[in-house]
């Protein structure tokens, strides 16, 4: 089981490398990467709780993961606008990373957003 | 019955978000003026709901393509002046009309097509981008891929594609740049793979997939792209058999 899941993701990470490094589920307690959670697959470690994380990506809102996603964001690409037609002005990474974290209107929407992903990401994998 | 190879475009500029779409469907304007296509272009302040009424009484265009801010109810212009709302669509019956906005595929879309508005392509969430600078999105590395897949559907609706055509055409159009930004090590890949995915799921076409806007088919549309792709070669195949019948009989 573990193993087909390690091949999955090997498989994932190699053809969807910009995927590979996005907070996806959480693990002892930390926001976990893909590439992370492979590591640990492979390591045999915290296999129970990677799987059932896996198994479940996006099916709920992932505040947590996406405060984790936004604060890189911020970090790598300060620079970059993310802009709406929804009365919402533009906002940098780090303003995105404001609304997610005062858990207001707009943080719920780039919430939303932001559990697609996984959910495009869990179906990619075929998990 | 609203004419048909006639459009009203709605482009709104007044803050960053409509200045960058408004950008983004001049391409539109630009490409249904050179196809010899009658239109009304209300961009800046005539992005406004008396001058859209106005357009649509005077012309009766079939093609509406309304950029603006908006939520599930409301659609709005130039400086958020509301120019379509629910129960008060009326004036889209009979037309396809795509909104380039958020949310209106919500609750404004499925009114207006309860009153008559033959197609409604919209989006029933935000509609978001990732940019790095205010320009020409299709000009901007990020914003291209989200623009793209907008352009897509006033193209193939202007090449003679039905609504429905052209929205699937649309949705391919996000597949491909999905695929392109997941194969990326772009720091800012995942986060335009988050919003393509996002604007894409989004998109929704309501009431008469098999609506169209002008009257070209297309398969006169191939038929054109194939002799003007051919043309070079034709050319060069004219001056060859020329050269060839007009060579002098070598000298014996």
């Amino acid at each position: 089981m573990a193993e087909e899941k390690i091949r999955r993701l090997e498989s994932f990470i190699q053809t969807n490398p910009a995927l590979a490094n996005v907070p996806a589920l959480i693990v002892a307690g930390k926001p976990t990467t893909l590439r992370e959670a492979l590591a640990d697959l492979r390591a045999g470690r915290n296999v129970e709780e990677i799987m059932a994380g896996l198994a479940t990506l996006g099916l709920d809102l992932p505040w947590e993961l996406c405060q984790e996603f936004y604060r890189r964001l911020a970090a790598a690409r300060p620079e970059l606008k993310i802009v709406t037609l929804g009365f919402i002005p533009p906002m940098s990474p780090a303003e995105a990373l404001s609304h997610v974290e005062a858990r207001d209107d707009v943080g719920r929407m780039l919430v939303e957003s932001y559990a697609s992903l996984l959910s495009f990401i869990r179906a990619r994998v075929d998990l | 019955m609203p004419r048909l190879n006639t459009a009203v475009f709605m482009r709104p500029d007044f803050e960053t978000a409509t200045y960058v779409g408004s950008l983004a469907l001049k391409h539109v304007v630009d490409e249904w003026r050179d196809r010899g296509f009658a239109f009304t272009d209300l961009a800046g302040d005539s992005a406004v709901r008396v001058r859209v009424l106005e357009a649509l009484a005077a012309n009766d265009p079939v093609f509406c393509l309304l950029l603006g801010h908006g939520n599930e109810t409301t659609l709005t212009g130039q400086g958020y002046d509301k120019v379509f709302w629910t129960c008060d669509s009326r004036e889209l019956a009979g037309r396809v009309v795509y909104a380039l906005s958020c949310i209106t595929a919500a609750e404004l879309g499925p009114d207006a097509v309860a009153k008559g508005c033959r197609t409604y392509i919209g989006y029933d969430k935000t509609f978001g981008w990732i940019m790095s600078a205010i320009q020409d999105p299709l000009a901007d590395p990020y914003a291209r891929g989200f623009f793209e897949p907008v352009l897509e559907i006033a193209r193939r609706l202007m090449a003679g594609f039905s609504a429905g055509e052209a929205y699937r055409a649309s949705v391919d159009k996000w597949n491909e740049w999905i695929d392109y930004w997941s194969r990326s090590v772009d720091p800012a890949a995942a986060s335009v793979v988050m919003w393509l995915v996002h604007d894409r799921d989004a998109q929704k076409l309501l009431g008469d997939g098999t609506a169209t806007a002008v009257t070209v088919t297309p398969i006169l549309t191939y038929v054109a792209m194939a002799v003007l792709g051919s043309l070079p070669i034709l050319v060069a195949a004219g001056i060859s058999i020329y050269s060839e019948l007009t060579k002098k009989p070598p000298v014996v």
